[in-house]
């Protein structure tokens, strides 16, 4: 045990002793890791915020099919999926978008019923007129929006809005750019009357598989004359499957950026931490003259590994979490999350989680091993005095 | 043990006990946040948004599945080639369409007679 203590020793006296090679190998770990850590805690942060979205969505989504692609359904499918058993709650919904003059913006209509009076807003307050709507932090920021403001869309300039009330900036990051208004006023605005973007329906526990199926049979089949495009029904299943697969990162081209990025550093690494170094060399030469063995070397060079990783790890993680937390991730969210800008109008999600801040030390640790250890068992394998040469 | 490394070891366990306190001070934030706006929002709201995404620039797939699962921006400007929609470039979510098996085989039809006992159509 002493022994593995002395080379424990020795490997931290000679990362104190070679400075300038010990730092620069903890900044390039850094640089390595600080975006990989960077965009795991937001994905995990986004992750977070839509498997919100997901469970407090409805059970099921109802949509027209045309030709392939969603598309409006009639309200007078609202009765009938009021009629079936099982059901607890049905209502339309309109999502659409439009420009904030150069700013796009999700436009939400919901049923005025469906607010609830818990529901917390940085200024102003819900609905009550025709008109009224209530605006993102992003875009009130953006655009100085207050309460009180009146405005119209070019999409329909006919159709005048009053700003009601401001979302908080930390609602949801797909909060800061919408537009909430009542139903009957995004029809208008839309001039889609009749229509809904999707009905949601909410069922009593365990009913969705099969009413989603009902729905899908019966409705089409409830009166064969009258010729309708078909319905497309999502139910809660689909949903979470868009959402395990959405964040699975092998699906995503951030991980082979990453690969890339990774396989680039261990060449890197391997320059930087010792190979053709040639005072790393005599080091390793004088050292085995003196009686070390090629394992004691090879010992010391990995606990001097493991001392550099477990440096360099929590440092990125730590950089990374005052980055995202102290400075809202400025300037690097944007490469995560699109169509945000240089300044996130909206705190930037952001969750560390233990597993992927391991992960960091083990990249860390493989980097610093692929990088020396080859090159140190080459050198302590030679005769002393051809490695001090 | 020199002072140096004695100073370099302090340094290496405050810096990770700094990293452990971080992560878990980290996770309560976020277990205390489930009960928050984002669960009435979204109540509200029935569900909006789920990638990386703000806003639904190209196309809906990316923002929310549920409002648009058909990634039509593969269809132009080259149709089936690549997506120029900037959400697929550098997010870290992505939203593809699920195949959804929608062909169905009717029953086998009756067995046709042998030839030569066939009758003509206009009969």
């Amino acid at each position: 045990m002493n022994k593995h203590l002395n080379l424990l020793f020795t490997a931290v006296e000679n990362i104190v002793r070679n400075k300038v090679r010990s730092i620069v190998l903890i900044i390039c770990l850094i640089a390595v890791l600080f975006p990989f850590i960077t965009a795991l805690s937001i994905s995990e942060g986004i992750k977070f915020q839509s498997l919100i979205s997901v469970e407090e969505g409805a059970d099921i989504y109802v949509t027209m099919d045309y030709f392939g692609s969603n598309a409006p359904i009639s309200l007078d499918y609202l009765d009938r999926f009021r009629k079936m058993e099982g059901v607890t709650k049905v209502f339309p919904r309109i999502v659409g978008r439009a420009y904030f003059t150069n700013r796009l913006a999700t436009i939400v209509g919901i049923l005025p019923e469906n607010i609830p009076k818990s529901i917390h807003l940085a200024q102003g307050g819900i609905f009550h007129e025709k008109g009224d709507v209530i605006v993102g932090g992003g875009l009130a920021k953006e655009f100085h929006l207050q309460p009180g403001v009146r405005f119209s869309l070019s999409i329909n300039t006919s159709k005048l809005l009053r700003v009601a009330g401001i979302f908080d900036s930390d609602t949801t990051i797909w909060s800061a750019n919408l537009i909430l208004m009542s139903f009957e006023d995004a029809s208008e605005f839309f001039k889609m009357k009749g229509k809904a973007t999707d009905i949601l329906i909410y069922t009593r526990p365990g009913y969705a598989p099969f009413l989603a199926k009902e729905i899908q049979e019966k409705m089409e089949t409830s009166n064969p004359d009258q010729i309708e495009p078909p319905l497309r029904v999502q139910d809660k299943v689909l949903v979470k499957r868009y959402f395990e697969r959405g964040f699975n990162y092998k699906a995503g081209v951030f991980t082979a950026l990453y690969t890339v990025a990774f396989a680039l550093a261990i060449p890197a690494l391997l320059i930087v931490s010792g190979f053709g170094q040639t005072e790393r060399r005599k080091e390793i030469g004088i050292i085995k003259a003196t009686g070390w063995q090629t394992q004691e070397v090879m010992e010391m060079v990995a606990l001097e590994n493991l001392v550099i990783s477990l440096t360099s790890a929590p440092l990125a993680i730590l950089m990374a979490m005052a980055w995202l937390k102290l400075f809202n991730g400025a300037f690097i969210a944007q490469f995560f999350i699109a169509e945000i800008g240089l300044m996130a109008p909206f705190p930037v999600p952001s969750r560390f989680l233990p597993l992927p801040c391991f992960f960091a030390f083990l990249f860390a640790m493989v980097l610093t091993m692929v990088g020396s250890l080859y090159s140190t068992w080459k050198t302590a394998t030679v005769p002393p005095v051809e490695a001090m040469r | 043990m020199s002072r140096k490394i004695r100073f370099y070891f302090l340094f290496l366990a405050v810096l990770i006990a700094l990293t452990i306190l971080t992560i878990t001070l980290d996770q309560y934030s976020w277990k205390r946040i489930q009960s928050d706006q984002m669960v009435a929002f979204q109540r509200m709201v029935g569900g909006v948004g789920m990638g990386a995404i703000s806003v639904p620039v190209w196309n809906f797939i990316n923002f929310d599945p549920r409002i648009q699962p058909i990634d039509d921006s593969t269809l132009w400007p080259i149709p089936g080639g690549y997506s120029y929609g900037p959400d697929r470039t550098a997010t870290v979510s992505y939203f593809e369409e699920i195949p959804v098996n929608q062909l169905l085989i009717p029953p086998s039809p009756q067995p046709s007679p042998l030839k030569g006992e066939e009758k003509p159509a206009y009969r």
